[in-house]
């Protein structure tokens, strides 16, 4: 049906473009602060754990955006609060928390009529239904977030590179910490019509773990992983508008396969080229950084294969 | 259960007034008390090694100071104020192993965090905040690895690179956690170096260590399930001043 058509002259299309790039480049920016943080399980939590708020707003017809936001926070807010008994460490709860907000889902929704297209759309995103009020709360969420991200972005490099020091200098990294959670969870919840709530965890962990692949700098990562996912999601959106597929699946797989190739073939860190530069003598040729020059006390013991 | 105590032989008996004081200072993890009872009074140009066994609390004692753990009692007070109005007088070198090494910061980077805490959090960096850290950088002999990535540093180098955003924080109070291990010699010889030009400018520096500076001061902790190390410690206390140990 579509098929004929230049995708660019359908409006569906091009919001559906717009809203997916703008949740992948916000997605980029945030996730490389959570790989830096090493958290990434806690996003994936987070944005599971938001599914019973949206089913709850689907349910009631209320806003499903607000749905999710007191969901994530109630979440995060109980998943912090285990943690202060000490024979429960974060991951800990976090599993515990997840699954179990995820089950009240299911739960809430089981009784219910459900169109199963809609669920759907919660779950793993409907791009090509994204309104343009929609598309206007992504970018208005979005800049907020990229904003914030990168207004703080020294602070926040600070409190996960060396979270004692920067706490001993007078640094919140507490409360650092806990921004950067709801800026996570704003991210999950504005993408859930571009990829949905499960597979936005990739478009925010996946980009920038390719991004550190290939850039030891900060800002370099922070961009390449916005592009990468901006990239991802043009070819997804693309192939879910001609073959009918999901375009949040595809979105998904691109990135994880720009991953993987990255991880074998990334210049610096990737296994294969390590490998060649050590086989094909690169590494010889290059320019040591300290040579060695052996003095030996004992004379007998210089060669023994010559006694 | 398993108890420290601290003995306080810093600058009893010296003329300054206390710069950093500690009052019955007890720490503990959930309900094992750690380290109880520790009192001293440290004035400005004391150079304090912190030694003990493993375990007897070194590194925690530090980092009670530093506001990384709570206390379960007693203060710590910095210029006659509580020292929580004071965190930015106060620099923490952690141990090698709290830091992420692979983090995306170079050397200069690392060193101007130093500043933040001086100029407010969100402002922008300074001309002067940029000579400070190229002196701090210069003064660890480090200023031609500013651009360098951490990731790329030997252990010297990565702990010159800590020490430098210290220095550039331009604190009262240095707090440094087992400086000595896994250093080269150069660098260990340069922070001794580093310590005498601290004590000159009046500075408290507070050291967990294995091995103390020979002169300085000392917190002796001690295991209570232990005799305490009378040999190890008793020449060194003769010197150094008046001793007393608390009970736990």
């Amino acid at each position: 049906m579509h098929t004929a058509l230049d995708p660019l002259r359908d409006p569906a299309f091009v919001r559906a473009l717009v809203d997916t790039v703008a949740v992948a480049i916000v997605a980029g920016a945030v996730g490389t602060f959570i790989v830096l943080r090493g958290i990434g399980f806690l996003g994936d939590a987070l944005a599971h754990a938001i599914f019973p708020g949206v089913v709850t707003a689907f349910l009631l017809g209320g806003n499903l955006l607000v749905g999710a936001l007191v969901a994530a926070f109630a979440a995060a807010t109980i998943m912090g609060l285990l943690t202060f008994n000490e024979r429960v460490r974060d991951n800990t709860s976090i599993g515990v928390i997840f699954t179990a907000a995820f089950a009240l889902g299911v739960v809430i929704l089981t009784g219910h009529a459900v169109n199963s297209d809609q669920l759907e759309g919660i779950l793993f995103g409907d791009a090509l239904g994204a309104t343009a009020i929609d598309v206007a709360l992504t970018i208005a969420v979005g800049i907020a977030v990229l904003g914030a991200i990168v207004g703080l972005r020294r602070l926040f490099v600070m409190a996960s590179f060396d979270p004692a020091g920067a706490h001993a200098m007078g640094l919140p990294v507490v409360a650092l910490d806990a921004l950067l959670l709801a800026l996570t969870a704003l991210t999950v919840v504005v993408s859930f019509k571009a990829v949905g709530n499960i597979l936005v965890i990739s478009l925010l962990i996946t980009p920038a773990a390719t991004a550190r692949l290939f850039t030891d700098r900060l800002t370099p990562t922070i961009v390449l992983a916005g592009a990468l996912g901006a990239a991802a999601s043009v070819v997804g959106l693309y192939a879910g508008y001609r073959m009918e597929t999901s375009a949040g699946g595809v979105i998904v797989l691109t990135v994880t396969v720009i991953f993987l190739v990255a991880w074998l073939f990334a210049p610096r860190h990737g296994v294969v080229s390590l490998r060649m530069a050590r086989r094909g003598g690169a590494l010889l040729r290059s320019e040591p950084e300290a040579v060695a020059e052996v003095i030996l006390a004992s004379p007998e013991i210089r060669a023994p294969h010559e006694a | 259960m398993m108890i420290g105590s601290a003995t306080a032989a810093a600058g009893v008996g010296t003329p300054h007034p206390s710069c950093l004081v500690l009052r019955d200072v007890t720490i503990a993890y959930g309900r094992r008390v750690v380290l109880a009872h520790v009192d001293a009074d440290i004035p400005r140009g004391e150079i304090v090694s912190i030694v003990g066994p493993n375990g007897s609390g070194k590194s925690t004692l530090l980092k009670a100071i530093a506001g990384l753990v709570p206390l379960a009692g007693g203060e710590i007070r910095l210029f006659d104020e509580p020292i929580e109005r004071g965190r930015r007088r106060v620099a923490y070198v952690p141990q090698r192993e709290e830091v992420d090494w692979a983090f995306p910061v170079s050397v200069h980077d690392v060193a101007m965090m130093g500043r933040y805490p001086r100029r407010g959090w969100l402002r922008r960096s300074t001309d002067d905040d940029r000579r400070i850290v190229r002196d701090a950088l210069d003064r660890l002999g480090i200023l031609d690895l500013s651009g360098r990535q951490i990731a790329e540093l030997s252990g010297g180098q990565q702990r010159r690179t800590f020490i430098a955003r210290a220095v550039a924080q331009e604190p009262d109070v240095i707090l440094l956690d087992e400086p000595m291990t896994g250093i080269d010699a150069a660098t260990h010889d340069r922070i001794l170096e580093l310590f005498e030009e601290w004590r000159a400018e009046g500075k408290v520096v507070l050291q967990a260590t294995h091995t103390h500076i020979h002169g300085g001061s000392m917190i002796v902790l001690r295991r209570t399930a232990e005799p305490f190390p009378a040999d190890q410690y008793e020449h060194h206390a003769a010197e150094g001043g008046e001793h007393h140990a608390h009970g736990a």
